[in-house]
């Protein structure tokens, strides 16, 4: 009983300082959801909300700004189904996704790497590798226009060096001008992610670089078999943002140079959802392909941070 | 704390009142007197004279694309001017965009109700559903109410007219369509201006023979477009044009043969190298450098070519293949440059935009343009003074051709916007592109936009 008396201070003791820590935790939980709230607020006004919408116009049938919106679903999904042009425009985004990323990130990673070993000089070619990325895109299409024209740089230095037989309207022909449009991508991305390449890669301490010389690695083992395995998950962000920029952004390029011509050469998925808005004035069928996607971007995410992950761990 | 009190009072009386004067000065209107008094006419220390009440300014925004570069942009500009001292209670305030930019534009502004008070803008595409979407106001009870009733060419009026007779805008520009002949180039290859395709092939090669390039083309753009469909409407009477173009028939053997004669026309050498990659700024550019036989442009560049090509220009239409439906080569020519397009904002100044219409179409003020730019007028009564006409306009009054309805008049609107991007024509232009490929991405097309 006696000992039973103790124990009911102790629990009392024990009780207040649950209920003291529960308070702390509550008051905490309310500080950081008052603090999260602006923020929070925000992402429902214009991420949220923005994208319920896009789902509520592609279920809708409206052909213009000045015109009503009429529910149709799921008839723009149909059509979509049905469209000859989605199957035309999914291949060129995986051509382009696939020589976008490949033949950029690798040289890339190379760039920045050798940009890491701070060599004589470096500072100056970082600064030359990034200043692509500082032409706006109507600046840049109007380089590649002049590169590209009939009688334009590239086709003039083909003539002079003796092959003739290699000029094109590099943008006006089916077999060139998707490879052309990508080129542009590969010259103006190389240079900015290997900035970030660099960035990232001076976090790596030097002794492990050292340690690698001295038992005989070259730069070339050290840059794949000990730079490239630490840099894993950050190569897998930077892949994301690539494959992100090719998905929806490089539509930017087609309307300024090919507007998905000549034919359905370079018709890509971004540009294609691009005419059916502004174009053609189909705006509910224009969000169906936006929720495609958003669709296949969502999915392509989790698979590319899921085998960085695995490859990182 | 009672010291406090002066300064904040002060401050929160200047805030006030600069508020009030902010809130009473509007941007769109100001207070004007109509007419001032002669300043020795009251003494300084009297109250003002109510002689005349304060007018306000109405102002009127007007999109257009007649920029300084635009032949047409100066008459325009000595309207606007004219007018404001006609009506000095009227602001124009005029705002010049890309042509192709305009709908949209429009289209935006609408949706918040900040549209100009009219647009000046061409029948083509969207547009065309303007009336319908209440963007822009039919101008039927207008054109009664405000004289103009009569005055307008029937064919101008026709096309601006909806099937359930509402008239969409005011028609203003016209324009012919034609093929320019460099008479210099046929002389030095030695061959006459072609009137048939089997003629017309023949020159390219003596054209080609002599250095020179036959027509040139914007492939690359919607302009190049026009001189596709025009090489099948040469093959084509109008009624089974639109079976193809506006229809997308592509299947019917009439227009499987249209495209057929492109593709050998084509194959035959009659444009020229690389035409697939060329804008409409381009094909300019190098047919005014002399070299070129033949080109295709509208009455809107007529004042472009420098002097000394001038002269050596020959309009015509395009040469006729055998079984042509047609009597003479063929041209475009329509009223769909441009039309004055009144908005629902328009709508709420209708006193002002009545005055600005009148002015405007008061013949005298619309032959500034055809004197000047070498318009082709929408009113039947244009008093002109043939000495200050552009002679490529003389020219085009009387060229042997025969009108082919212009392909604006029946595409679907939809088709005609991606058509409008050029990637078609591009394709077609391609030397290798087949008929077929042409012909199945036409149906691609047309089926995708049904």
């Amino acid at each position: 009983m006696a000992a039973a008396n103790q124990a009911i201070p102790a629990a009392k003791e024990v009780n207040s300082n649950a209920m003291y820590h529960r308070r702390i935790v509550q008051r905490r939980q309310i500080t950081f959801f008052l603090l999260a709230f602006p923020a929070l607020l925000w992402f429902l006004a214009f991420m949220l909300w923005p994208l319920l919408n896009m789902l509520y116009i592609s279920t809708t049938l409206w052909d213009g700004l000045a015109l009503p919106q009429i529910s149709n679903f799921p008839d723009n999904f149909i059509r979509l189904y049905h469209d000859p042009n989605i199957p035309i425009a999914l291949r060129n985004t995986g051509i382009h996704l696939l020589f976008g990323i490949l033949g950029v990130l690798p040289f890339a990673f190379m760039l920045g790497f050798f940009l890491s070993l701070h060599k004589p000089g470096y500072r100056i070619l970082r600064t030359i590798f990034f200043s692509p990325s500082l032409i706006s895109v109507a600046a840049l299409a109007m380089i590649f226009l002049g590169l590209y024209r009939p009688a334009g740089m590239l086709n003039s230095f083909l003539n002079t060096v003796g092959l003739s037989s290699l000029t094109r309207i590099w943008l006006g022909n089916q077999s060139t001008a998707l490879g052309a449009l990508i080129a542009i991508d590969i010259w103006s991305g190389i240079g900015f992610y290997s900035v970030l390449f660099f960035a990232a890669l001076t976090n790596i301490p030097e002794e492990l670089y050292e340690a690698a010389m001295l038992d005989g690695a070259g730069y070339w083992t050290i840059m794949w078999k000990i730079a490239f395995p630490l840099m894993l998950d950050f190569f897998g962000v930077v892949v994301i943002l690539q494959f992100l920029y090719i998905l929806s952004g490089a539509a930017q390029i087609v309307i300024l140079l090919t507007n998905g011509g000549p034919g359905t050469s370079t018709l890509t998925l971004g540009y294609y959802l691009y005419s059916q808005a502004f174009l053609v004035q189909r705006m509910g069928y224009s969000q169906a392909i936006a929720v495609v996607l958003f669709i296949i971007g969502i999915l392509v995410i989790l698979l590319i941070r899921r085998i960085s992950f695995r490859l990182s761990y | 704390m009672n010291k406090k009190i002066i300064p904040i009072s002060i401050a929160l009386l200047v805030i006030a009142s600069l508020v009030m004067t902010a809130c009473g000065s509007p941007q769109a209107t100001a207070p004007v007197a109509a007419t001032s008094a002669p300043a020795t006419s009251a003494p300084a220390t009297s109250a003002p004279v109510a002689t005349s009440a304060p007018v306000e300014k109405v102002t009127l925004t007007i999109w257009h694309n007649w920029g300084p570069d635009d032949a047409k942009g100066a008459p325009l500009q000595s309207i606007f001017k004219d007018f404001m001292a006609a009506n000095p209670d009227i602001v124009i305030k005029d705002e010049v965009y890309v042509d192709a930019d305009i709908p949209l534009k429009v289209e935006t502004a609408s949706a918040a109700n900040q549209e100009p008070d009219l647009v000046f803008v061409q029948r083509v595409g969207s547009p065309q559903t303007w009336t319908e979407a209440g963007i822009a106001l039919p101008v039927n009870d207008l054109i009664k109410e405000w004289g103009l009733d009569g005055q307008f060419k029937e064919a101008a009026l026709k096309e601006y007219t909806l099937a359930d007779g509402k008239i969409q805008a005011f028609p203003l520009e016209g324009y012919t369509w034609p093929i320019w002949y460099n008479t210099s180039v046929f002389e030095k290859a030695g061959v006459p201006i072609p009137t048939t395709t089997d003629e017309l092939i023949a020159a390219a090669k003596a054209i080609r023979a002599a250095g020179d390039q036959p027509i040139i083309a914007s492939g690359s753009d919607g302009m190049g477009l026009y001189l596709f469909t025009l090489v099948l409407q040469s093959l084509l009477p109008d009624e089974e044009a639109k079976k193809c173009l506006g229809d997308g028939q592509w299947t019917l053997p009439s227009c499987v043969s249209a495209v057929e004669l492109f593709v050998q026309l084509r194959d035959a050498g009659v444009f020229a190298d690389n035409v697939e990659g060329l804008d409409f700024a381009t094909a300019n550019e190098n047919y005014f450098a002399g070299n070129v036989g033949m080109s295709h442009f509208g009455a809107w560049s007529f004042a472009d070519p420098p002097k000394d090509l001038q002269s050596k220009i020959q309009l015509g239409g395009f040469p006729l293949p055998a079984g042509s439906p047609h009597r003479a080569p063929v041209i475009y020519s329509s009223f769909s440059a441009k039309g004055v397009w009144v908005t629902p904002n328009g709508g709420a100044k209708m006193d002002a935009v009545k005055k600005f219409i009148q002015f405007l179409y008061k013949p005298e003020n619309l032959a500034r343009f055809v004197e000047q730019a070498g318009m082709t007028p929408p009113l039947k009564d244009v008093p002109i003074d043939a000495s200050k006409l552009n002679p490529l306009f003389v020219q085009s009054l009387t060229m042997p051709v025969e009108v082919a309805m212009t392909p604006d008049d029946f595409y679907p609107p939809k088709v005609q916007a991606e058509l409008g991007t050029g990637k078609l024509s591009q394709l077609a232009f391609t030397p290798g592109t087949t008929a077929e490929q042409i012909l199945a991405d036409l149906t691609a097309l047309y089926e995708a936009n049904k």
